[in-house]
């Protein structure tokens, strides 16, 4: 909704205005992180979230924290369960440099940087190159340098205490290693807690397969194209898979809401006709998924063509496709 | 403490200039809560005297036109008489004794008999035989014997152009010179004269001396119309001055000046934006942004009844029709005890009554919209107007936009105004006048855009009606004002299928008595009373982030939700204040009580006010004034929660300000004015979030939290409308910050805080029907917070990027300065005038910075430039 006021006014205020020509978001040219993804992506505790409530209170009030030795085995449980952390990188113009990489888990989503001191752990530090990188984490289980709990300090930052979901951020510091270019990249690990029977843990989005002018494209097929004619392309259809789920309201009762996955297009030639596609607006209606890739009508060199669709469905699950093609002028 | 009349000599009943009069004719009207004589009776010449011609002169075949001042009194006898441009030759003696010896009709104000100032031209022509014209050369003179009057010419005489009447023109025919006459305020004459030809002369001030021959046979009556040519058109102005009043700074002009200034395409609200104390709204927006307040802490009143709605379509042109009004008032602060609801300023805007000697209106057409004015005097003491507009351009917008995205704007204004006595007609045996006057605005807004995956389709509809009756009162030194009004407010918004819809009935009165006990102690007090009710409706989905929390970048499908409140509001207030004068010294001390019911909550707030003046001389004074401002929250934001916040309370405002005024002449005039605002529990966004022990919620959306100062000088240095030009300087040099309460966060530059706005502007009448006005602006750049990239940082959950900014606005945008100039030309035809008029904006094409953009990844920002260079042209013609 808000995505879509936003590109009103800003179809307005070009309109009415002359806004200057800006770097088009779905043309890769740089370092960017393209997606980010934990499985499971979701973990659901099924525990009284009142008390959880009650000691984030207690330590937002520089109170004695104590866990019900039950409760503190339970949490451990599930959270030091190990989870998949992916994260998809691009960098077109880095012809295969190395990049360096932290890969910190923090106490607060406003830390954007996740350099707070005392309010981060380090899970993995390395060096990477575009692609994916892939590790096994558990932040859940990580205690700061105090000795909180991570978890515990995350419900007490939280302005509803872990209502919507413990939320702990775990964000990649990446950097070229000639810090010519440098991203944090955050993505939310999600603990939930089970308030009512029908709430069920969140599964992976995943894109069935996509089309390229209206034929299938699948996995390994490279397509076709010259000049600067447009190439529609659509998702093969996943309504199916969006899923039915339960939060809770602000006053604990059960809200029934059915996912929208949302698209992200991208491409290292020409650009997309939409950036994101699919969610809903504010009247509930759901946005389409059509697309175009329109070829750079500058470009003279034949070449393959990258193209990457992040899908999310708007829980914390997220996956991606990539399709290659191949361009002559 | 004085009063200032000025009714120039082509407004309609007049046919001479009044000008500045002494504390004499000092009435106490209460009109927006402050003494406003109204000129309900322009005097009429009943006995004609005519001036011994100088022999010298005559003797040497000169003529002249002598320009006197002459004080009527309230017996209508000619008081004292001077001369404005002396012409020598003995003339200025010769006009001065002819007028001790006129008579005229008393003058009224306020329905009273009153000693008034006018201008009044003396003709001297030199008696001549009748030239019998080119066809009777060598017919006999005219014998001077004793006239037998058996012809008549019944004339009426009418502006060229206007079409209005010109009363006290006199009308004689040179060869029987003692019989003269004077048209009355209808423009009408009888001259009874002796058959046979007649050399007619018709002379009225600011007219060319019109000069016919009239042929009458015997017993013959001949009717005739005559259009007299305006020597220029210059600037009219009804009634306008200061006036006896308690606020420190009162800005008032007339709709002559706010029909001229260059850039505001002759919208009345705009033209407040070139006063001192008043931002400059980005993109050319109407907002009034008034010492650092916000623009919904500055109320706008029609005829003393608020109005929901300034402008069309959130920053069109305003719902006010130019042409419908008589003046706009403008409190940047320190307004009156009667005002309330307010803590930044308040706008009055009065309307007119309609012209009493014929039917006039005013058509025109420009790029947005056409509009009509009408107004007629449809008995003795009973006149009526009305005005309607309606844009176009939703008919036009097709044409530029592209087929993908269409926008549909349309919307239309109504004012009409009927009025009984109180003017020009019978005095009301009680003194007594009303009016009735209904006014509403109407606007759609339709949106269908087809780019992009998701289709928009946007429909808005807002619009109100307003009547407001108005009884007016005056006995003695009492004058008593009763204000009652009802109206009708709708909103709704349809977005896809959700539904939005409000529905607002209002009614209220206001209630204003002035009594003057003595010539130390004037006494003001009344009643404001607003109540309404709203009926909203909404189907919409289930609200994120309202209620239930939202995942970063979840827009999922919900069930669609009803929703149905009834909220009531009602404010009643009480208010009184007095002047005590002592000596040079003012005093005011004013108190405003109110009570308000909000959403089923009891709100209470009292503010005291003070004002003081000093009057060193007549033309210097030194004012100050202290006061608490309060404004109510709105009803509908003191719901329960997760929609409102309940325990809302008045917003509040210290206000205080001190200046001098002083007038240099006749027209220019100076006011430098300091003031100190401060502003505290204004309603803030969001408010608290509280979790209760079992773990329910509870949001509150907002909270009276908002700090804010705003301390400053304001200069206004300005030439008023005379025959020629008008124009003024305003400069305010200001600084206005906030914060939030309850934090350690620390003071920062407010949004729209301009350290220097400077505005110049002036507009020349000149020869052969031609005007040109320019508007320079240079104002600050609007503060704001600079982009610290260093690098990207990216939410994969909502797939987007953060920026990383450095101090809260602690850098500011380019400076603005733009010119503006606006060239009329007008075509004074037989019956009407064609104003055709050229306004164009950013002459020299300055690209000022409106907004600023960054692409996706905020590493660099982009400068959204305003309008540029923009030509308009308009056709205005009046009649």
């Amino acid at each position: 909704m808000k995505t879509a006021l936003r590109n009103a006014s800003l179809l307005v205020l070009t309109l009415l205005a002359c806004v200057p020509a800006q770097p088009d978001p779905t043309t890769l040219v740089d370092l960017r992180v393209l997606g980010m993804s934990f499985e499971p992506p979701e973990i659901m505790i099924p525990c009284d979230a009142r008390l959880l409530l009650g000691l984030a209170s207690a330590g937002a009030d520089g109170g004695t924290i104590t866990l019900d030795p039950a409760l503190q085995a339970q949490l451990a449980a599930f959270a030091s369960k190990p989870l998949q952390f992916t994260t998809l990188i691009a960098d077109p113009a880095g012809k295969g440099r190395q990049l360096a990489y932290d890969a910190l888990a923090c106490a607060k989503t406003s830390d954007r940087a996740c350099d707070n001191p005392g309010e981060f752990v380090s899970l993995k530090t390395g060096q990477t190159s575009a692609g994916e990188l892939a590790m096994q984490v558990t932040p859940g289980a990580q205690f700061l340098a105090s000795g909180d709990p991570l978890l515990l300090d995350v419900v007490v930052d939280d302005t509803f205490k872990g209502l919507g979901g413990i939320r702990l951020p775990v964000v990649l510091d990446l950097q070229a290693l000639d810090k010519t270019e440098h991203i944090y990249a955050q993505k939310l690990m999600v603990y939930s807690c089970r308030f009512f029977p029908s709430q069920k843990v969140n599964v992976t989005p995943v894109l069935p397969g996509m089309t390229w002018n209206g034929e299938d494209w699948p996995e390994g097929e490279v397509k076709q194209a010259s000049g600067t004619t447009a190439v529609p392309m659509l998702p093969v259809d996943f309504s199916m898979l969006e899923e039915d789920y339960v939060v809770p309201s602000i006053m604990l009762t059960p809200v029934a809401l059915h996912e929208a996955w949302k698209i992200n297009w991208l491409t290292t030639m020409g650009v997309m006709s939409s950036y994101e596609t699919g969610g809903t607006d504010f009247s509930g209606g759901v946005g389409a998924h059509t697309n175009s890739w329109k070829p750079d009508p500058t470009a003279t060199t034949e070449q393959d063509v990258t193209f990457t669709f992040v899908v999310r469905d708007g829980r914390g699950g997220e996956s991606w496709l990539t399709r290659t093609a191949h361009w002559k002028p | 403490m004085w009063v200032q009349v000025t009714v120039a000599l082509c407004a309609p009943g007049a046919a001479w200039a009044f000008d500045e009069t002494t504390s004499e004719v000092r009435r106490t009207t209460v009109d927006a809560g402050v003494h406003v004589p109204v000129l309900t009776k322009a005097p009429a010449l009943l006995e004609f005297a005519k001036a011994v011609y100088p022999a010298d002169a005559q003797a040497q075949g000169l003529t002249s036109a002598v320009k006197l001042l002459v004080t009527i009194l309230p017996d209508g006898s000619v008081g004292e008489v001077s001369v404005r441009e002396p012409v020598g030759n003995g003339f200025d003696e010769a006009a001065i004794e002819a007028l001790h010896r006129f008579r005229f009709s008393p003058a009224e104000l306020d329905n009273v008999p009153a000693a008034v100032q006018i201008e009044y031209v003396y003709h001297f022509v030199l008696d001549v035989p009748v030239d019998a014209g080119p066809g009777d050369a060598g017919a006999e003179p005219v014998d001077a014997g004793p006239p037998p009057n058996d012809a008549t010419i019944i004339g009426t005489v009418i502006a060229r152009g206007s079409r209005k009447r010109v009363p006290a023109a006199i009308a004689q025919c040179d060869n029987w010179p003692d019989l003269a006459t004077t048209s009355d305020e209808q423009g009408k004459f009888v001259l009874n004269v002796p058959s046979g030809d007649c050399a007619l002369r018709i002379a009225a001030t600011d007219f060319m001396l019109y000069q016919t021959k009239q042929t009458l046979e015997h017993g013959e009556t001949k009717e005739v119309n005559y259009f007299l040519i305006p020597k220029v058109a210059g600037y009219q102005t009804v009634v306008r001055g200061e006036r006896d009043k308690q606020e420190v700074v009162r800005r008032s002009f007339s709709r002559e000046e706010v029909s001229r200034i260059p850039g505001t395409f002759g919208d009345p609200i705009r033209v407040i934006q070139n006063f001192p104390g008043v931002a400059r709204a980005p993109f050319g927006l109407g907002q009034l942004i008034v010492r650092g307040a916000n623009p919904s802490q500055t109320l706008t009143y029609f005829d003393g009844v608020q109005i929901p709605l300034l402008f069309h379509l959130g920053g069109g042109p305003s719902i006010v029709n130019a042409d419908f009004l008589d003046r706009v008032d403008f409190f940047p602060g320190g307004f009156g005890a009667r005002y309330g609801r307010a803590v930044g300023g308040v706008v009055d805007v009065a309307s007119r009554r309609g012209a009493s000697d014929t039917w006039h209106g005013a058509a025109k057409v420009d790029l947005l919209d056409s509009s009509i004015f009408f107004e007629a005097p449809l008995a003795e003491g009973v006149s009526v107007a009305a005005a309607a507009r309606r844009s176009y351009i939703d008919a036009l917008l097709p044409a530029v936009l592209p087929k993908a995205f269409l926008v549909l704007p349309v919307y239309w204004d109504y004012q009409v105004r009927l009025d009984v006595g109180g003017k020009k007609g019978e005095k009301q045996s009680d003194g007594s006048s009303y009016s009735l006057f209904a006014f509403g605005s109407d606007d759609t807004l339709k949106l269908i855009s087809s780019v992009g995956n998701r289709g928009i389709s946007l429909d808005t509809h807002t619009l109100f009606h307003r009547i407001v009756g108005t009884w007016l009162m005056r006995k003695g030194d009492t004058t008593f004002k009763l204000t009652p009004y009802v109206g009708y407010d709708l909103a709704s918004v349809d977005f896809g299928i959700a539904k939005l819809n409000a529905d607002t009935w209002t009614g209220g009165m206001r209630a204003d008595l002035g009594v003057e006990v003595s010539p130390w102690l004037t006494v003001r007090t009344g009643a404001d009373i607003f109540d309404s009710v709203l009926v909203g409706s909404a189907s919409i989905p289930t609200l994120d982030g309202v209620q239930y929390i939202s995942f970063p970048g979840a827009d999922p499908r919900t069930t669609t939700q009803q929703i149905a409140e009834t909220v009531n509001t009602f404010d009643g207030a009480l208010y009184a204040e007095a002047d005590l004068s002592v000596g040079k010294l003012t005093v005011t001390p004013g108190l405003r009580g109110s009570m308000a019911f909000l959403a089923g909550q009891t709100r209470n707030a009292w503010d005291p006010r003070l004002w003081a003046r000093y009057q060193f001389t007549e033309a210097t004074s030194l004012k100050g004034s202290l006061g608490l401002y309060t404004q109510p929250p709105a009803a509908t934001s003191m719901l329960a929660p997760p929609f409102g916040t309940p325990s809302l309370t008045h917003e509040r405002a210290f206000q205080s300000s001190l200046g001098v005024a002083h007038r240099f002449t006749e027209f220019i005039n100076v006011d430098v004015t300091g003031f100190y605002n401060r502003r505290y529990e204004n309603v803030s966004s969001p408010g608290p979030t509280v979790v209760a022990a079992d773990g329910t919620v509870t949001q509150y959306r907002n909270a009276n939290d908002g700090l804010g100062r705003a301390y400053g000088v304001e200069v206004l240095a300005r030439h008023e409308v005379s025959k020629y030009f008008f124009g003024w300087i305003a400069y305010t040099l200001s600084r206005s910050e906030q914060r939030t309460a309850h934090t350690s966060d620390p003071y920062v530059l407010s949004t729209f805080d301009q350290t220097h706005i400077l505005t110049l502007i002036g507009s020349v009448r000149l020869p052969y029907g031609f005007e040109i006005g320019v508007r320079f602006r240079y104002v600050t750049g609007r503060p704001k917070t600079p982009l610290d990239h260093q690098a990207d940082v990216f939410q994969a959950d909502d797939y987007s990027y953060s920026a990383t900014f450095g101090a809260t606005r602690s850098i500011r945008q380019p400076d603005f300065h733009q010119l503006d100039v606006r060239i009329d030309k007008n075509f004074i035809l037989k019956n009407f005038t064609l104003d055709l008029y050229l306004d164009i904006q950013n002459v020299y094409n300055q690209a000022n910075t409106e907004a600023t953009f960054y692409d996706y990844r905020f590493r660099t920002e982009f400068n959204v430039p305003g309008i540029p260079f923009l030509p308009v042209i308009g056709l205005k013609a009046s009649f």
